[in-house]
């Protein structure tokens, strides 16, 4: 009997070629399939790239040590000593800007990381579970109506010094950034992973698997987690975007890392008062943090259009 | 319609305690002193009297009650009389033995000493000569602990004293009435001493214009440019548009804000880079200037906002463009400005206009970061002075502040939305 449906051509090419050499189409391979026709989410995809090996390999090709301070170079421009140009003390921006984007970045992952694993498991606790389904749902709405910037200051400046003493100057503020960016970040995930997990409960699947017996955890972990994971992906990549921003609006504001600890923010703070002198200054951290949010922003998007099986042509 | 605000106002009262509680504790968990800046010359058992006087050492509990009176109820009602100038603060009836019990030497002796030669009669207190002695010569010592002192107050003279004083015009002969037009307590700052609800009037008129501008100018741009969008979507304005909005959004404000004061103000001299406080509008000229100096704050809070409306209006208006009743419109012959302008427009802005309501907490949180860039006095900038300054009854009320607004226009959408859309049946 012949099947009903035969439009794929991968299914005919093997039988042409003698044998079954093509790799099986898998999700991610669909998926990638279609991100690849997205052109800003690829063009951003290698730009992206390049900022995060300018970042992680540039002190291997660039020796100049970010803290140096040579002040008969002060305000220098763009030179070919100086690439990005030096700051009031004669620093090297193109150094501090290498150094800074660590940080940013490594904010941006870490702050991304905690608010997606908190708003993946409160989601799939408040879908799966109907009893603490309301509770869960009501301290989202409570977090959601926090206001987060004044909180954020608030807490950065409050509990700045216990932490300092805790875990030294850096560390501290890292830990604190991170946690209180993640802690403030994780409710529109909570609420999209409950959602998802409303409907995918409801699946034959999950049935099927309650039927044989397995429990909750099994099927939380193997069943209905793989099927939440796509949009909480997308949200992965706003939520980094959104986190670097926030680090860097902190600095901006001057509550952020320490004056001789470079962030991206803290560099635009810092350069801020020299515009008309050198604005070199502003304009490379700047552009750092706008090219690396706009690009992480066109990879969500595409990655939503690539993630959405109904978009999928 | 009626009972669903009812019910929608009283979900909001738990939010609203548990917003409280939250920043009520974050400030109270933190290791600061309230009693650390007073002069070094206070020797600790009096410090610790202070304390005690204060409040500082009361159960969670009751510190949190007193702050929601204070938030709840003394401080709207300031509010209200401060705009209306009406005055319905209940007439003042210090009973002595509150006064007297707040301690036995020291700052104590000081206060049972002042409260018993103070003499309340309605709205005026009489201060005989050795109170008055009492404030001059430990003028310094009174002002700062009751400015200190919140709470304290509160026991004291129904804050009545702190209010007068912090005025300036305590220099009163002997024997006459010192005039007090408040006898509700009211939370000082730290850092000017005066009642933090006159800060904030004072300041609001600034953020309003700024983020009342920059809204409005978002909103009367976007919502044209979502729908051109939509209705050519593919054409080369929609993937220009999408991409500028990605951009909008992406780019920080901050970032934007310098970048247009280099431009704008070092480079062109277009603008003034910092925004004059002091100037006043009293003829076209001066509104022009208004203007100006405006412009770049505004547009770059807008940007942000502009981004995002034109992106949510582009999206609905699409759904809606492929409904059933839009071609139901255009079969019957309506022509096609009607059809946009008229039948898918006006279903397209039930979502966006809800989401204009969602974000007006929003603006002000943004205007924070323009404030500080431009350097215009609002009530952001008023929260990053007090945050570096230390002077946490500012922050907290500011944070307050900034969450009623949240809660507030939570509410709004909602009603809003169920209002503009008959679909929705809320019972």
């Amino acid at each position: 009997m012949k099947p009903l449906f035969r439009t794929s051509r991968s299914l005919t090419r093997p039988e042409e070629s003698g044998e079954f050499s093509a790799s099986p189409r898998t999700l991610s391979g669909d998926a990638w399939r279609q991100f690849r026709k997205h052109k800003l989410a690829m063009g951003s995809m290698g730009v992206l790239l390049l900022v995060v090996l300018l970042v992680l390999a540039g002190p291997l090709v660039w020796h100049t040590d970010p803290e140096y301070i040579d002040i008969i170079a002060a305000y220098s421009g763009m030179t070919a000593e100086h690439p990005f140009g030096t700051d009031n003390l004669g620093r090297d921006t193109l150094a501090r800007t290498i150094w800074g984007g660590r940080v940013s970045l490594a904010i941006g992952l870490t702050a991304m990381v905690i608010a997606m694993s908190v708003g993946t498991v409160v989601g799939c606790v408040a879908g799966y579970f109907r009893r603490l389904d309301g509770l869960l749902m009501r301290i989202t709405d409570m977090f959601l109506s926090l206001p987060t910037l004044p909180l954020l200051l608030v807490i950065t400046l409050l509990f700045r010094e216990p932490l300092r003493k805790a875990f030294g100057p850096e560390v501290g503020i890292f830990v604190l950034i991170v946690v209180v960016i993640g802690m403030l970040g994780w409710m529109p995930t909570a609420r999209l992973v409950r959602g998802e997990v409303l409907t995918i409960k409801e699946r034959e699947f999950v049935s099927a698997a309650l039927s044989i017996g397995s429990d909750d955890r099994v099927i939380l972990r193997s069943h209905i987690l793989p099927n939440v994971l796509s949009p909480v992906i997308v949200a992965a990549s706003f939520s980094m975007a959104g986190a670097i921003i926030t680090e860097s609006a902190l600095s901006f504001l001057g509550l952020g890392f320490p004056p001789d600890f470079p962030t991206w923010g803290r560099l635009l703070f810092d350069g801020k008062d020299y515009l008309t002198l050198t604005p070199a200054l502003v304009f490379w951290p700047g552009l750092m943090i706008s090219l690396t949010v706009l690009c992480i922003n066109f990879i969500g998007d595409g990655l939503r259009d690539a993630l959405d099986p109904q978009l999928r042509k | 319609m009626g009972q669903y605000l009812v019910r929608r106002l009283l979900i909001s009262i738990p939010t609203l305690l548990v917003i409280s509680l939250v920043v009520f504790a974050i400030l109270e968990l933190s290791p600061a002193d309230p009693v650390g800046n007073l002069p070094l010359t206070i020797p600790p058992e009096v410090r610790e009297q202070i304390r005690e006087a204060m409040g500082v050492n009361d159960p969670f509990l009751v510190k949190f009650a007193k702050w929601l009176r204070q938030f709840m109820v003394n401080e709207p009602l300031n509010i209200f009389e401060e705009i209306t100038g009406l005055n319905f603060a209940p007439p003042l009836s210090l009973a002595q033995e509150d006064l007297i019990s707040t301690g036995e030497e020291g700052y104590g002796e000081l206060a049972s000493s002042l409260s018993a030669d103070i003499q309340s009669t309605g709205r005026s207190v009489i201060l005989d000569g050795q109170a008055q002695e009492l404030f001059r010569s430990d003028r310094q010592f009174f002002l700062e602990d009751s400015s200190n002192s919140p709470l304290f107050l509160n026991e004291f003279a129904n804050g009545t004293v702190g209010r007068e004083l912090s005025n300036d015009n305590i220099d009163v002969p002997e024997g006459e009435l010192l005039p007090l037009h408040k006898s509700r307590l009211r939370y000082l700052s730290w850092q000017t001493r005066s009642p933090i609800i006159d800060l904030v009037i004072e300041r609001t008129p600034q953020t309003l214009w700024v983020v009342g501008l920059s809204y409005l100018a978002a909103i009367f741009v976007a919502v044209p440019i979502g729908v051109i969008q939509a209705y050519r979507q593919y054409s080369n304005f929609d993937r220009f548009s999408t991409v500028f909005a990605t951009v909008g959004f992406s780019v920080p404000t901050f970032f934007i804000g310098l970048l247009f004061i280099y431009f704008f103000s070092v480079q062109l001299g277009w603008f003034p880079s910092i925004y004059d406080t002091t100037h006043v509008v009293t003829d076209l000229d001066s509104f022009l200037f208004q203007m100006r100096q405006s412009i770049m704050p505004v547009t770059v809070l807008a940007l942000f906002y502009m981004a995002l409306l034109s992106r949510h209006t582009r999206s609905s208006m699409l759904e809606n463009l492929k409904l059933d009743y839009v071609r139901t419109a255009r079969s019957k012959g309506i022509a096609e400005r009607r059809v946009v302008g008229h039948h898918a427009l006006r279903n397209s802005l039930i979502p966006v206009v809800t989401l204009i309501a969602l974000g007006i907490p929003g603006v002000f949180q943004g205007a924070i970061i323009t404030e500080q860039i431009f350097r215009v006095n609002g009530l952001g900038q008023l929260l990053i002075i007090a945050i570096q300054g230390g002077d946490l009854p500012t922050v907290q009320t500011l944070t307050f502040i900034f969450a009623v607004l949240n809660v507030f226009f939570n509410i709004v959408a909602d009603v809003l939305y169920a209002v503009l859309d008959p679909r929705i049946r809320y019972t």
